[in-house]
């Protein structure tokens, strides 16, 4: 299928973009191999705002399982014509997020945000600014987590910035600044480098 | 003139559109704007590219394994009957639950079942003792091997909508004389209930191994149980309804050979 294809290497497209309408078909008629193709392609999409916006990995994995089974279950109301399916699985998973925020008392709530708040991203060591320019993996892999998934929500996932806000709940400010700070430590790393080569 | 700062500049790179107009005016009059936004559209490149290479990182296959197995317990499908003959053979002879593990259940749907089950079982646990014997035998100092044999593969295959293989089944015998089915299957359709692996007779009997869970599984096979004539694996749709009967929803099925 087309989404088989963008691991080595074309870019993805946007989840707002054209997509395979036999792939949407088949996922409407209850193939569950469209399932899969659909897990693989959006799965990381979903976790990664789970995890921004949950902050707790297992509870995040949870979140993507629910997404999946709520997506299947309804997906006789996913209209191909109305939105992509990224668009979709987005609105679903910022429903599960927020009913799981509400669901948390208000102390909790409070103490995670000040967590959210609290870690802010370090400056990157000398180490490192040493990279490997053949390998651009390692640049996006070696930010801090949460600017990590950020700019690949940005990237891959084609999110815009309040998509990503409202999705996870991370305020707007909080989301501008992980992107900056990432691509700052990126542009920094690719500047030193370039001045070391 | 006033000069952008980071922000505005990270917004133009990404291509997003900026709160106001001031700043791409602005970039397309100033020289110095201009070429941070180069810089930051050179950033925003590799990490584009970066991205792209990293693909869409899924998540990790537990949870998809999670996803299918709670799916399997909520799909509306019914799926594929068994076929005509082996389901008649079925209302023959009602399948009884391998091992004898699970009490038979006594409602009144299932009681006029009871005595031929007990019967089958009976049977079952009697011919089970002549092969145990003659296993006894055949694992004399002589024969005696300690490897695991290969004895039979059966390649499984959906009942309707294919012809592709999902997988396979393979009979192996260990070398204390204990035989195992190590079924190993993947795209198996979603189904509403467990997987169940079965061994059909040739006369219409079944017997259950367990459940499959994750596309593959290692089940012990009944002591003394004679796989020349349960030489079919069947893998079924079971429903978590305590009835330990075959649903008679097949979704895979091959003979050993």
């Amino acid at each position: 299928m087309i989404y088989a294809v963008h691991v080595t290497g074309p870019p993805p497209p946007e989840p707002n973009g054209a997509v395979d309408p036999q792939w949407l078909q088949r996922f409407r008629d209850g193939d569950s191999a469209a399932l899969k193709e659909t897990f693989d392609r959006f799965s990381g999409m979903v976790l990664r705002l789970a995890v921004l916006g949950l902050r707790d990995y297992h509870d995040a994995e949870d979140l993507v399982q629910l997404v999946f089974v709520r997506a299947w279950k309804g997906r006789h109301t996913f209209d191909p014509e109305r939105g992509s399916m990224g668009g979709w699985l987005l609105g679903i998973t910022r429903r599960q997020i927020a009913d799981r925020y509400a669901a948390l008392d208000r102390d909790r709530k409070i103490i995670r945000a000040a967590t959210s708040l609290a870690s802010a991203p370090n400056p990157p060591s000398e180490d490192d600014l040493v990279i490997d320019r053949l390998d651009v993996k390692n640049e996006i892999n070696r930010l801090p987590r949460p600017q990590r998934m950020v700019l690949r929500l940005a990237f891959y996932d084609g999110l815009t910035h309040s998509e990503i806000a409202e999705t996870t709940g991370l305020p707007l400010g909080t989301v501008k600044s992980h992107i900056r700070r990432g691509l700052a430590a990126l542009k920094q790393n690719r500047e030193v480098d370039g001045a070391a080569s | 003139m006033q000069h952008l700062d980071d922000d505005e500049l990270i917004l133009l790179a990404l291509d997003e559109i900026p709160a106001n107009q001031r700043a791409a005016t602005h970039v397309d009059q100033c020289a110095q704007c201009g070429e941070s936004l180069q810089s930051w559209r050179l950033t925003v490149g590799t990490a584009r590219d970066a991205d792209a290479e990293l693909g869409p990182e899924p998540a990790p296959p537990h949870v998809w394994d999670a996803i299918a197995a709670e799916l399997a317990l909520l799909t509306q499908e019914v799926l594929t009957p068994l076929d005509h003959q082996a389901a008649h053979a079925a209302s023959r002879n009602p399948p009884m639950n391998a091992r004898g593990q699970q009490p038979v259940s006594l409602d009144s749907r299932r009681s006029r079942w009871v005595m031929p089950a007990m019967a089958a079982a009976i049977g079952a646990v009697i011919s089970g003792l002549v092969v145990y014997f003659a296993v006894r035998d055949d694992v004399g100092p002589d024969t005696r091997d300690t490897k695991p044999q290969l004895e039979a593969v059966a390649t499984l295959k959906p009942l309707l909508g294919g012809n592709e293989s999902l997988g396979e089944a393979e009979l192996v015998k260990s070398g204390n004389g204990v035989s195992w089915l190590q079924v190993q299957v993947k795209d198996l359709p979603v189904i509403e209930g467990s997987y169940e692996v079965w061994l059909l007779g040739v006369d219409g009997k079944m017997v259950s191994l367990g459940v499959l869970a994750a596309g593959e599984g290692n089940f012990a096979l009944p002591q003394g149980i004679d796989t020349a004539a349960y030489s079919v694996v069947d893998i079924s749709d079971e429903p978590a309804d305590g009835n330990p009967a075959h649903s008679k929803n097949s979704v895979a099925r091959g003979e050993l050979a």
